[in-house]
């Protein structure tokens, strides 16, 4: 370092190299926190601008459960063993649970919807509907890379595969566009890592995020030869 | 290396993605917060004026034009906001007011190491004007080139060049009125 600097003498440079064993202070834990948490207030403030994407994603849901439990009648004792009843009812509590945390406005009760939502036994395709609004709409980015983090091994799935597919093609934030690909290497199947590069070298990417999608597929296949 | 430049990162932020400058701040907080200790000389507020920084980031991104370094950018953003703080606490310290020489140090011919040599050099860099020391620490720890250094002071590449000449002649100067007669291990 330094090369583009010229030194007087030799005693110059003897107090220059001295200055190498100087203490570089490292900062508390509190900076960082601070930090996002003046972030998240930010984006909490900014959020109430915005129109709320998953509000009908929610409401439908909620009529969906409303109507389930009116009209269809519920399932005969004897065709339902009573651990499948407890096991159903506690997966319809955790749905419940999950979808009215992903709907909170603290974006520290959305994170916790996500994990019980990324716990769950059976994934019901609303919660993965409400993941994937979250994962596309959320205004805070550690939010939507946990709720695509909890779609994790569904991506492989065609449905939501090119439900993930859409958002890459469609966002305008090349951070989250990263995020995407990154999901769609570890978990996609192949016919989806085949489509991705694809789009990584006819330009539907960022440039950036194509390169980096290049740059991570080619040694693996490199290897696989 | 980086998948993503800071540079196209700070133009994402441009465009609307605030979520980018989380990555900013994980890239260089430790060293923005280096060198703000080393102008307040208070960890306190060098974290304060970190955070200040970032958040100017955020607030001046459209004027962030790409023509020299984020980096440097970014320093000298940090920089206003370090002598913003000390204005408000007074801090400024006067050139005048400080002593020519250290005198608090060991008798003449005395043999010492490199840690103690260390030492002297840090105090008698601490004991120098805001001014000397950041272009001391900024053109040992952060930019190798006149450009970036000039960018992150907000001066002339040749202003920079002859600031940190200066600089170092005056810091050579004093720990050579503090060690005359003494020998060091180097």
């Amino acid at each position: 370092m330094n090369s583009d600097f010229e030194l007087d003498d030799a005693r110059e440079r003897s107090v220059w190299e001295a200055l190498d064993s100087l203490e570089h202070p490292s900062p508390s834990d509190g900076l960082r926190r601070q930090f996002y948490e003046r972030m998240r207030r930010r984006e909490q403030r900014l959020s109430w601008l915005q129109p709320r994407a998953w509000v009908p994603a929610l409401a439908t849901l909620i009529l969906g459960v409303w109507i389930g439990n009116s009209v269809i009648p519920p399932a005969v004792p004897d065709q339902m063993t009573e651990l499948d009843m407890l096991n159903a009812r506690v997966n319809s509590l955790n749905q419940a649970v999950a979808v009215a945390l992903l709907a909170n406005d603290s974006a520290s009760e959305r994170l916790r919807g996500i994990r019980v939502a990324a716990n769950m036994d059976r994934q019901p395709e609303d919660v993965t509907r409400v993941l994937l609004t979250t994962a596309n709409t959320d205004p805070v980015s550690s939010v939507r890379s946990a709720a695509l983090e909890a779609l994790g091994p569904k991506v492989a799935e065609e449905e939501i595969g090119a439900e993930v597919f859409r958002m890459l093609l469609d966002t305008d934030q090349p951070l989250v566009q990263l995020t995407l690909a990154d999901l769609v290497m570890r978990w996609g199947s192949d016919d989806q890592l085949m489509q991705l590069i694809e789009a990584a070298r006819n330009e539907s990417l960022s440039v950036e995020v194509a390169q980096f999608v290049l740059d991570r597929v080619q040694p693996a296949q490199e290897n696989q030869v | 290396m980086d998948a993503v430049s800071d540079e196209t990162l700070m133009q994402w932020l441009q465009a609307g993605d605030d979520s980018c400058l989380g990555a900013l701040f994980e890239r260089h907080h430790l060293a923005l917060f280096q060198y703000c200790v080393h102008l307040t000389r208070d960890r306190s507020a060098a974290e304060d004026v970190v955070q200040d920084a970032f958040f100017r980031v955020l607030k001046k991104r459209k004027s962030y034009k790409g023509a020299g370094s984020f980096k440097s950018w970014l320093f000298n953003i940090a920089r206003n906001a370090a002598f913003d703080h000390l204005r408000k606490a007074r801090r400024f310290t006067d050139i005048e007011s400080i002593p020519e020489t250290a005198d608090d140090h060991s008798a003449p011919d005395q043999e010492h190491s490199k840690a103690e040599y260390t030492a002297l050099v840090d105090s008698i860099l601490q004991r120098l004007p805001v001014e000397v020391r950041e272009v001391i620490w900024l053109g040992k720890f952060h930019f190798d080139n006149y450009d970036e250094l000039g960018q992150a002071l907000a001066c002339s590449p040749g202003t920079a060049k002859v600031r940190l000449h200066r600089a170092m002649k005056k810091l050579t100067e004093r720990v050579l009125a503090s060690t005359q007669g003494m020998s060091y291990e180097l």
